[in-house]
């Protein structure tokens, strides 16, 4: 079941002409591979099989730790895994150096050549495949204005600040017109204000020039804004593969469920009670899709699901107001309810109002509240 | 008003330079003092071996017109060179390997290369002349194997041995060097450049190379100078064939007794290294920096 909502074509398909016709090929495929460090003790990447389509801009996101800048530098070439195979374009890639991959990497610290000004940078890739001297100048000038670094180009790394030098280190890697992109934390160095920004530049980017775009990030938010699939990783596997809407909505593990946004999480059974499918957490009785699998089980409820009015949801129950955190543009407020805590979010004045010991109707709907196994 | 403000200010200018003065002071003594002594001896005149402090430019005609000085000048030249390009080519790619090659033990390489600067000078050039003697190590074993009848008699008491002596002591300071540049050297530039398409090679030569030949290039310039003005090794390893100009140097102020000849052949051989050394500054130069 797991397995096969990892990789959407069956394993041992040629990823190139075996998709049906709507499903873009394959162009990166990780089959089952697990990577140990020299003198580690554990597995950095543990059986990770995923497949990578073309021209989608693919996240994976996860705690640092977790795996994810592994899974990129064996993409690139820059680590060999230590099982399994990695597919670039259906070849085995085992053994292949970096120079001869046709991957491009954008390094999260940049990595710019601090002797060569930001035209040389960009014409650097061309350069080492001894591409003709017009075409370089046609395609650096070209690759310069979709970064709007035209003005800069004579400039050197050392001259240039984070945003430009991070525009920079992108057109290097782009000029080439790589198959697939490799990009490694990139924002991670700029200021939030910045970021944002490049967020939706580097989201419209990706769509202009249609390359596959594999990036690596710890940030929930960068990855639910540009993904159109993202991975979520931790401790070297893969907890889930889907969509933003998927992977926030219907979390696949607890660990889903907690790492991305801000969830209820908590013990419960789901049983059949005269002929309906019941889920009890804690004294909270809810129904259930029929089809929910019965026995123990945990829950997962988004906070901004949780309202602080009783009339916002299908389920409503009494509780207590245990503590409000104030957050700026809005409050957490936890309150217990028959054995649960449940923490929703409000508004700041809402959150403001409300004084510790305070009884509040609380309501949910039902179909908000996510099964997960384990 | 303003005349006060100009006073505080200029008083406050010189409280920030007064920790400069003792610096000033070390530098005129050391450096500038020696060498401005050895200008204005390099002047006078000097007849049988009394000095007369007259003006005079014979003595700079008389060190670059005697033809067996030329000769030697250029010798020296061609071995402090030559030694100090084969030690810096060697201790370059050595320091390479430690840098990228080695983790756990770089620091004890880097150890051992720099150990016999621990010993004295005297002591490694002496070694020399136990492993290329005609009893020394390279003759005994040559002549126990039967291999020769008598002793390579080349190899002691020659250019050739004042040419390797002096690339060996020059190898540990030309190894720091170039060491330092190197590991400032980021891994990740050297990722980045595979991951453009570089192979290994291109690599080197497009990145390693332009960001570390300045330190290279200041072994080389450590190694010369130390190479250049040096009368010990030539002295010991040397014979006649091995005599250099720190050796014609040394005479002039000793046993010919002759200062101003030698302050003049000092300041042609001070002139001589400043040109190479700023022609090797030229082509080793490296626009942007590391940070």
């Amino acid at each position: 079941m797991e397995e096969a909502s990892l990789s959407p074509s069956r394993p041992g398909t040629p990823g190139r002409e075996g998709d049906t016709p709507l499903e873009p090929p394959t162009v990166v495929r990780f089959d089952d591979v697990s990577k140990v460090y020299n003198g580690a003790t554990t597995k950095a990447v543990d059986g990770v099989s995923l497949d990578i389509r073309a021209g989608e801009f693919f996240s994976i996101l996860g705690p640092s730790g977790s795996g994810k800048t592994s899974c990129l530098r064996m993409i690139a070439g820059f680590e060999q895994p230590s099982s399994g195979r990695i597919l670039l374009d259906g070849v085995d890639v085992q053994g292949i150096p970096p120079y001869r991959r046709d991957v491009n990497t954008v390094f999260q610290n940049y990595a710019l050549f601090p002797h060569m000004s930001i035209e040389a940078n960009v014409s650097y890739p061309l350069r080492m495949h001894r591409v003709a001297k017009h075409e370089i100048d046609e395609r650096v000038s070209e690759t310069l204005a979709l970064v709007e670094m035209e003005e800069l180009r004579k400039r050197f790394p050392h001259q240039l600040s984070g945003g430009q030098r991070q525009r920079a280190a992108l057109a290097r890697a782009l000029v080439g017109r790589p198959k697939v992109l490799l990009l490694d934390e990139p924002l991670g160095a700029l200021d939030l204000q910045l970021r944002q920004q490049m967020q939706l530049a580097l989201k419209q980017l990706q769509r202009d020039v249609g390359i596959t775009f594999v990036y690596v990030t710890h940030d929930q938010g960068e990855a639910l804004s540009m993904s159109d699939r993202m991975a979520v990783m931790s401790t070297g596997h893969i907890e889930q593969v889907g969509t933003p809407r998927e992977v926030y909505f219907h979390p696949n593990t607890p660990f889903v469920a907690g790492f991305i946004g801000k969830a209820n999480l908590g013990r419960g059974t789901v049983v059949l009670e005269s002929g309906a499918t019941v889920g009890h957490w804690g004294g909270i009785s809810f129904p259930m899709a029929a089809d929910t699998p019965l026995g123990p089980c945990a829950f997962s409820l988004r906070h901004e699901s949780v309202s602080l009015s009783d009339g916002a949801g299908d389920i409503a129950v009494r509780g207590t107001v245990e503590e409000v955190v104030f957050l700026g543009d809005s409050s957490e407020v936890m309150v217990a309810v028959d054995g649960v805590t449940l923490v929703a979010k409000a508004p700041a004045h809402i959150g403001f109002a409300l004084s510790n010991g305070q009884a509040i109707t609380v309501s949910f709907k039902a179909s908000e509240v996510v099964r997960i196994d384990g | 008003m303003a005349s006060v403000a100009v006073t505080h200010e200029g008083r406050a200018s010189f409280r920030r330079r007064l920790p400069l003065v003792p610096l000033a002071a070390w530098a005129a003594l050391l450096v500038l003092a020696p060498n401005v002594l050895m200008l204005v001896y390099s002047l006078w005149r000097t007849r049988e071996g009394v000095l007369y402090r007259v003006f005079t430019f014979d003595n700079y005609i008389a060190a670059v017109t005697n033809d067996v000085t030329l000769a030697i000048l250029g010798r020296t030249v061609a071995i402090a060179v030559g030694a100090a390009l084969l030690a810096t080519a060697v201790a370059y790619p050595m320091a390479w390997f430690v840098v990228r090659r080695l983790s756990k033990h770089r620091l004890l390489a880097v150890l051992l290369v720099v150990v016999p600067l621990w010993i004295s000078y005297l002591v490694r050039v002496y070694a020399w002349k136990i492993i290329l003697g005609d009893n020394g190590i390279i003759n005994s074993t040559l002549i126990e194997l039967g291999l020769r009848d008598e002793p390579l008699s080349f190899m002691l008491y020659s250019k050739f041995a004042v040419f390797l002596t002096l690339t060996y002591v020059s190898i540990p300071f030309a190894f720091v060097a170039s060491y330092a540049a190197l590991e400032r050297v980021p891994a990740s530039l050297l990722e980045a450049s595979a991951d453009a398409g570089a192979s290994p090679a291109r690599a080197f030569r497009t990145v390693v190379w332009p960001l570390s030949r300045q330190g290279a290039a200041i072994g080389f310039a450590l190694a010369l100078l130390l190479c250049i003005g040096d009368y010990l090794t030539p002295a010991m390893v040397g014979g006649l064939e091995g005599t250099m100009f720190g050796s014609l140097i040394v005479n002039q102020f000793g046993l010919t007794n002759n200062w101003p000849l030698g302050a003049a052949m000092s300041i042609v051989l001070l002139l001589l290294t400043g040109a190479l050394l700023a022609l090797v500054a030229r082509f080793t130069r490296t626009e942007g920096t590391l940070d």
